[in-house]
């Protein structure tokens, strides 16, 4: 393991290799880098999405009409 | 035929002349032929030229006006297509390296037979970005597509090619695909018009899906009235998208000199007041001034809008490509196989959330639009960027080109809003677009707000190139 990594990379690149294995997905290590940066843009989204609560009631849209 | 030097004719007066007699559809064509050949060299628009099939298609026009037919309301004007449309004997390439291995398409998309029906004469394909994940005009495989105002720079994405094809003056109307901008942020940087219609308006039936729940098609054109008859000969019901409407077809072409004094328009703040450059800030400020609109209003729940649509479409996305990431990952173009990989990773609460909020967010729109009409956006943070350009500061901040150029135009698109892009141009200045967004099914009004504004000098010259 690279020593340079904090405890927060190193749980991602846990999570990530997990989810990869899972899912068959055989990744390069010189793609590493930007997928885990891609990851963490959409973490961020994620984050502020969901600082706005929804009630329960609000209904999914998979398949959405205006 | 004689077009007028490098400046190539609107569609609609081709229509006009061709049906007239005036001019052979196959003049037309092959004066258009010879444009692309002079120019797309540098501009890098089209992937595929399908001279062959044009020719048989303006013949056929011309039979119809020597036999007194009605050869349709756009008889002779040549157009072109984002190579995700399926074009029947030819591959549709999405503007990857994978797809060239696939079966030449059986069929062409609806959109396509229907333009063609209508008389249109397809003239080829043109270069995207890779299965449209996609805001720069960038194509490891093909090149970029150049922005014709400055060939140094981005056409923008992923409907590059669409957006460099009409800008360049190669082709009157392309057709492009927008997911979560791909018609405004070329419309913007190529310093054109472009109509994103409302999501399920116009079928997709017969083009490569990207995020089928945000997926929609539309026209690119020079001329406010041009879109309208490409989107006019496009509406219609068709069983083979499942989310195109059953609603009848509402032409707009007709409409595009009503009045629009009674419209109230309002300049959409909070959100869309962030991180923009002066020239778009400019931009959006001179439209408003020429349509007296000083009203502002703040959409709540903007920024979770557009980060909504970004997840939604990194994990939609993503999964319809997991095959092609299992067999094919390193023949895909790096930013977009790294951001579908990504995209793998993202939780399933993560994407549910993200449906939910539309929800939420749909019904908060709609109460904006029982007050206003129209509302005024900027259609991207800045002018084209550089080709090859990866960063852009905005408000201080390094950010990512390629996910964050179509800020402005995610969290429309997220809700299915119609929205024409109208281009402001500058002395000295590259092209910049301003977005009219309407309530759903409201095409005719930003169309009559974006014709005011080309008669009042809203359009963009072709460049010399």
């Amino acid at each position: 393991m690279n020593s340079s990594k904090t405890d927060a990379d190193t749980s991602v690149d846990t999570y990530m290799d997990y989810l990869f294995d899972v899912l068959g997905l055989d990744i390069r290590e010189e793609w590493r880098a930007d997928v885990k940066r891609y990851f963490m843009l959409s973490a961020g989204m994620a984050k502020v999405l969901e600082a706005h609560p929804l009630e329960m009631t609000e209904a999914l849209a998979p398949v959405f009409r205006p | 035929m004689k077009t007028g030097g490098d400046v190539f004719p609107r569609a609609a007066e081709i229509a006009q002349r061709v049906r007239r007699g005036e001019w052979r559809a196959a003049e037309v064509l092959q004066d258009t032929l010879h444009h692309i050949q002079a120019n797309d060299g540098e501009i890098n628009a089209f992937t595929r030229i399908t001279a062959a099939r044009a020719l048989r298609e303006a013949e056929a026009v011309d039979r119809k006006v020597a036999c007194g037919e009605d050869p349709g309301p756009l008889a002779g004007v040549p157009f072109a297509v984002k190579n995700l449309f399926d074009l029947q004997g030819e591959i549709t390439l999405a503007g990857s390296k994978i797809n060239r291995g696939d079966a030449p398409a059986a069929a062409d998309a609806t959109a396509v037979r229907r333009l063609t029906a209508a008389g249109a004469i397809l003239v080829g394909a043109l270069n995207m970005g890779e299965y449209a994940y996609d805001f720069t005009g960038e194509n490891i495989h093909y090149g970029a597509s150049r922005n014709p105002h400055d060939l140094s720079r981005m056409t923008g994405g992923s409907s590059g090619g669409s957006g460099a094809a009409v800008a360049g003056g190669m082709v009157p109307i392309a057709l492009g695909s927008d997911t979560n901008g791909s018609i405004r942020v070329p419309s913007s940087l190529c310093g054109i018009f472009g109509l994103k219609p409302t999501y399920g308006r116009l079928s997709r039936a017969g083009t490569f899906p990207f995020c089928p729940s945000l997926d929609h098609i539309g026209p690119l054109a020079r001329d406010v009235t041009d879109i309208a008859l490409a989107y006019d000969a496009m509406q219609g019901a068709d069983a083979a998208d499942p989310v195109c409407t059953d609603r009848p077809s509402e032409p707009v072409s007709g409409q595009l000199a009503d009045d629009i004094a009674g419209l109230n328009i309002a300049i959409a703040g909070g959100y869309f007041a962030q991180q923009m450059t002066p020239a778009a800030a400019q931009a959006l400020a001179r439209v408003a001034a020429a349509l007296n609109v000083t009203d502002h209003v703040d959409i709540p729940g903007t920024a979770q809008a557009r980060a909504a649509a970004y997840l939604m479409t990194n994990a939609e996305s993503s999964n319809l490509h997991l095959d092609r990431l299992r067999h094919r990952a390193a023949d895909y173009d790096p930013d977009v196989r790294d951001r579908m990989l990504a995209g793998m990773l993202l939780p399933a609460s993560w994407n549910i959330q993200a449906q939910r909020f539309r929800h939420w967010y749909r019904a908060e729109v709609l109460k904006i639009f029982a007050r206003y009409d129209l509302l005024l956006a900027p259609a991207t943070p800045m002018s084209a960027p550089v080709i090859g350009q990866r960063y852009m500061a905005l408000d201080g901040e390094q950010m990512m080109v390629r996910p964050h150029l179509g800020l402005y135009t995610q969290p429309f698109s997220f809700i299915g809003l119609p929205v024409v892009v109208v281009p402001v141009i500058s002395a000295g200045a590259m092209p910049i677009g301003v977005q009219i967004i309407a309530a759903p099914w409201q095409e005719a009004h930003a169309l009559k707000v974006a014709r005011q504004l080309e008669l009042q000098g809203f359009t963009s010259p072709i460049p010399p190139i």
